[in-house]
């Protein structure tokens, strides 16, 4: 198994594409920067209330076109590394060079591993980069719900949390981030099993994503939108039940397809 | 050897693209009916007299301008979102997955990158005017046996209490002519995007494309051009027909030039490798 994740973790991490995903990620980061933090630097100077970083990095603001863009684009450059790899090992043979020198089941989980790790990472780095700048600007004050200047008020999950250890709040809230990004980046493993290109291989949790998000808020039941829900700011009341049926349900489809793949005698995509 | 023509590459990439995306296509179907079908039910529920272009306008009207201030939330109008992101999605990939599979035999029986990449074109164009109409015969569907069965353009007009001096031929514009023109330009874009570096990217910035016009109403941002709410007809500062065109058809032409140019001296072997 270690030699399967130390192989597939270099083919994930060190390749151009994973360089390009972050770089584009932190661009968008970069972006909301300039636009809604560094032009107010001089703010604390008017001697008012003074803005907080927990108020104006990307994750909490709702008004301005970057998180949004970030939130809606983060499942494509997950899948921008890595997704590919396993249709390209089937489809090479390559998984056969690979499968008759350990076991199959490793491999399998090393993939899932792996692809889960990938997504997670390049979701969650540019938005602990994107607070590091805003802390440049903007002093980390405790947030003050009786200012009304933060987002979260107490109908939104753990805001009790987020005005007594924000710290916390963003560590769980970036927990989840990583969790979902990563189980969504899975389902470019297990689309192997219905589609035959490589292109909409990586597009698939892209798809997925869009389509939840743009069906559940057609129809006003904006909670089970996962663009929202991963968003710290909780934009819409949040619900705590959907995000973990949501969770369960891509637990349970990667734990299906993890059986399916490892119990099949042959990985075949047509 | 007899090169083959323009016409024989073209009606071979409708015969081929059709059949490499039909489940997209059936896919795109049951989407339209369910967005018909919920826009038709939530007009009846709200009881308001309306008909086929109102429907047309919730589902693909856009929003208009979204103005920034300290509480509010940027949102995406995502009937219009989804319907343009799943079309670039159904056209962006055939091209390059073509090139890959049978292109090499289509470039060498026609001798010519130049054919290839306007028969392309042409699909891309045909793909668009299709998904246009099944879209059109699906909420045509919801009107006939669940809605109201009213298709005439006075009833914008009436509805949306424009002025009455507007004529048919601008509402025509702005509903069907301009989107399908801008579509095809962002079309072209991504297209020569996936032929030159990568189809992954050039969905992606079809993507941005759509978001960024959303937030910003700016000429340059074609995007806008696509969303109706925003034409000149709906907002006193909104978009000029003619400038879409000139934009729009401006983009056609330049990235048509540049992707032969480029393409000429692509090393197709090289994209093999890639897919």
């Amino acid at each position: 198994m270690r030699r399967y994740l130390c192989l597939e973790f270099k083919r994930a991490f060190c390749n151009i594409n994973f360089i390009l995903a972050i770089a584009i990620a932190f661009g968008i980061c970069i972006w909301h920067f300039i636009e809604n933090v560094w032009k107010y630097r001089n703010y604390i100077l008017d001697g008012t209330y003074p803005l907080s970083a927990f108020e104006k990095w990307i994750g909490a603001d709702m008004s301005s076109l970057q998180p949004l863009l970030y939130f809606l684009l983060i499942p494509i450059l997950c899948a921008l590394p890595y997704a590919r790899s396993f249709y390209f090992d089937v489809k090479s043979g390559f998984i056969i060079q690979l499968i008759t020198r350990e076991n199959k089941e490793k491999y399998i989980a090393a993939k899932f591993i792996i692809a889960f790790l990938n997504g997670a990472v390049i979701a969650v780095i540019p938005l602990i980069g994107d607070f590091i700048m805003t802390n440049t600007v903007f002093p980390a004050i405790i947030p003050q719900s009786g200012t009304g200047f933060f987002s979260i008020c107490d109908t939104r999950i753990w805001a009790e949390l987020f005005y007594t250890h924000p710290y916390v709040y963003l560590m769980l809230y970036g927990l989840m981030d990583a969790v979902f990004f990563g189980l969504f980046n899975t389902i470019a493993i297990w689309a192997v099993t219905f589609i035959n290109n490589g292109f909409w291989i990586t597009l698939m949790p892209f798809l997925s994503y869009a389509f939840i998000y743009c069906m559940f808020t057609f129809v006003d039941m904006l909670q089970y939108a996962p663009v929202f829900f991963l968003q710290p700011n909780q934009t819409f009341k949040t619900a705590i039940e959907a995000e973990l049926f949501e969770l369960l349900i891509l637990v349970l489809l990667n734990v299906f397809f993890y059986l399916w793949y490892a119990k099949r005698e042959r990985i075949n995509y047509e | 050897m007899n090169s083959v023509k323009t016409l024989d590459l073209y009606l071979f990439d409708i015969k081929n693209g059709f059949r490499e995306n039909k489940i997209k296509i059936v896919i795109a179907c049951v989407m339209f009916l369910f967005f018909a079908n919920v826009t038709v039910k939530q007009c009846m529920l709200c009881q308001v007299e309306v008909g086929f272009w109102i429907y047309w306008t919730n589902i693909l009207g856009g929003m208009p301008e979204y103005i920034k201030t300290e509480t509010s939330t940027f949102e995406l109008p995502v009937s219009w979102f989804l319907f343009y992101a799943y079309l670039y999605f159904l056209i962006g990939f055939y091209p390059i997955t073509d090139l890959y599979n049978n292109g090499s035999h289509s470039l060498i029986l026609s001798e010519s990158r130049n054919k290839w990449m306007l028969s392309k074109f042409f699909w891309i164009v045909t793909m668009i005017l299709f998904y246009f109409i099944i879209f059109t015969i699906c909420l045509m569907i919801n009107v006939f046996f669940i809605g109201e069965k009213d298709i005439a353009l006075s009833q914008i007009i009436t509805f949306y209490g424009l002025s009455p001096c507007i004529h048919s031929t601008e509402i025509i514009i702005n509903y069907l002519v301009l989107p399908i023109i801008t579509t095809i330009a962002m079309a072209v874009l991504q297209f020569v995007i996936s032929i030159i570096w990568n189809a992954i990217y050039g969905y992606m910035l079809s993507v941005i494309i759509l978001v960024v016009s959303v937030y910003w109403m700016k000429p340059f941002l074609i995007g806008n051009y696509l969303i109706v709410l925003r034409s000149g007809m709906f907002a006193t500062n909104g978009m000029i027909s003619y400038m879409g065109f000139v934009f729009d058809m401006g983009i056609i032409i330049f990235m048509m030039i540049l992707g032969c140019l480029l393409f000429r001296k692509k090393d197709i072997l090289k994209i093999r490798e890639k897919i």
